[in-house]
């Protein structure tokens, strides 16, 4: 009787230890499969390439004098190499610039919880010697970062060289 | 006589065993089977679900391009003293060819194809350019429309719009806006 007994533990403990390992292994593909899931996923978004080609083109209301507007890539050089500098109109060319691209993301994109897009961050960075990056800012040392939304993990993004080292680069959060 | 009964009883007992032990093993092969075959076919519809995302992420991605490659077209880019600006639909350009019934046929094979003005932030009362006054401030600019009201599937890429601004630089000069490309691809029939 007591040999059957021991013979029973016996199996009992080794089912729980096949059961045990099973659930070990179990969890660790689990664990892998959603470190992977949760990683942020950038991809180079064709759309977001297109708009930043098209919104480089763009006339700006800012004018040099009347009906002499200025194109968006050349409001972006008078911005890094002057921020002080002056539209026609008498405001402030990096804050124009701000208000352009702020304007024209927010009415080729829907944000909003119920459609795709969450959100959007937009930034016109002058590359220094040392590889870094510092934002354009405005004459009230504000940076030209137009940002909105929710910062997802999914993002589709694309950049914008233009001459001196200056680079737009826009992140559409989905 | 009595010892080979005991030896029969003895044999009874012990194949009895075996074949309870068998029995054993063969419920959890299948209990073993049963749970691997059940893994796979959640790991298959796993996999399976991604593939049909993959795919019709592709088909998507296919038909965008299509939109893209329209704004592309001889027939509606933007070139001015004869350097194309790739990208950049020609407003007034595309006017035109709205008006001409060969792009209304079977020239592009497409079901519908609209320019839409998205910033500066086109004139609400405006829905649609139907004279060429109109293109000042109008919104959409549908060049085909086939669909019977039918849009779905249609897909839109961000472009660059030059049209010709009388109040610029004095004489006129070209402004250039925001716009979207739709395009939605003519559906074989079976």
């Amino acid at each position: 009787m007591n040999l059957k007994t021991k013979k029973g533990q016996e199996e009992m403990v080794g089912f729980v230890v096949i059961m045990l390992l099973v659930a070990i292994i179990f969890l660790i593909f689990l664990s892998i499969y959603l470190r992977g899931a949760a990683k942020t996923h950038e991809t180079e978004g064709k759309d977001v390439a297109s708009f930043l080609e098209a919104v480089t083109k763009m006339t700006t209301n800012c004018t040099t004098a009347p009906g002499y507007p200025i194109i968006l890539t050349d409001l972006i050089q008078d911005c890094y190499t002057s921020p002080t500098s002056q539209c026609f109109s008498g405001e402030n060319k990096c804050s124009i610039l701000r208000a352009s691209l702020e304007g024209a993301v927010n009415a080729t994109w829907n944000f909003n919880e119920n459609s795709p897009t969450k959100g959007f961050d937009l930034r016109v960075l002058k590359q220094t010697p040392d590889n870094g990056e510092i934002a354009l800012k405005d004459k009230n040392n504000i940076p030209i970062e137009p940002s909105f939304g929710l910062q997802t993990n999914e993002i589709r993004s694309a950049e914008k060289p233009f001459p001196n080292g200056i680079v737009m680069r826009l992140e559409i959060y989905y | 006589m009595s010892v080979f009964k005991e030896l029969r009883e003895a044999d009874v007992f012990y194949s009895k065993k075996a074949q309870m032990k068998i029995q054993q093993m063969a419920f959890m092969l299948v209990a073993i089977m049963i749970f691997f075959a059940m893994v796979a076919i959640v790991y298959f519809t796993i996999t399976f679900s991604k593939l049909q995302d993959t795919a019709s992420d592709l088909r998507e991605e296919e038909a965008k391009e299509l939109a893209r490659q329209m704004a592309g077209t001889p027939e509606l880019m933007f070139s001015k003293q004869a350097s194309p600006y790739s990208s950049t639909v020609d407003l007034d350009k595309a006017f035109y060819i709205k008006k001409l019934g060969t792009y209304q046929n079977k020239f592009w094979n497409l079901d519908y194809l609209a320019i839409e003005r998205v910033y500066p932030i086109p004139n609400p009362a405006k829905e649609f350019c139907v004279t060429e006054a109109d293109l000042k401030d109008c919104r959409y600019l549908v060049i085909i429309d086939k669909t019977s009201g039918n849009y779905g599937g249609t897909q839109t890429a961000p472009i660059a719009l030059a049209l010709w601004d009388d109040s610029l630089q004095g004489d006129g000069e070209y402004r250039f806006e925001i716009g979207r490309i739709h395009a939605l691809a003519h559906e074989p029939k079976n």
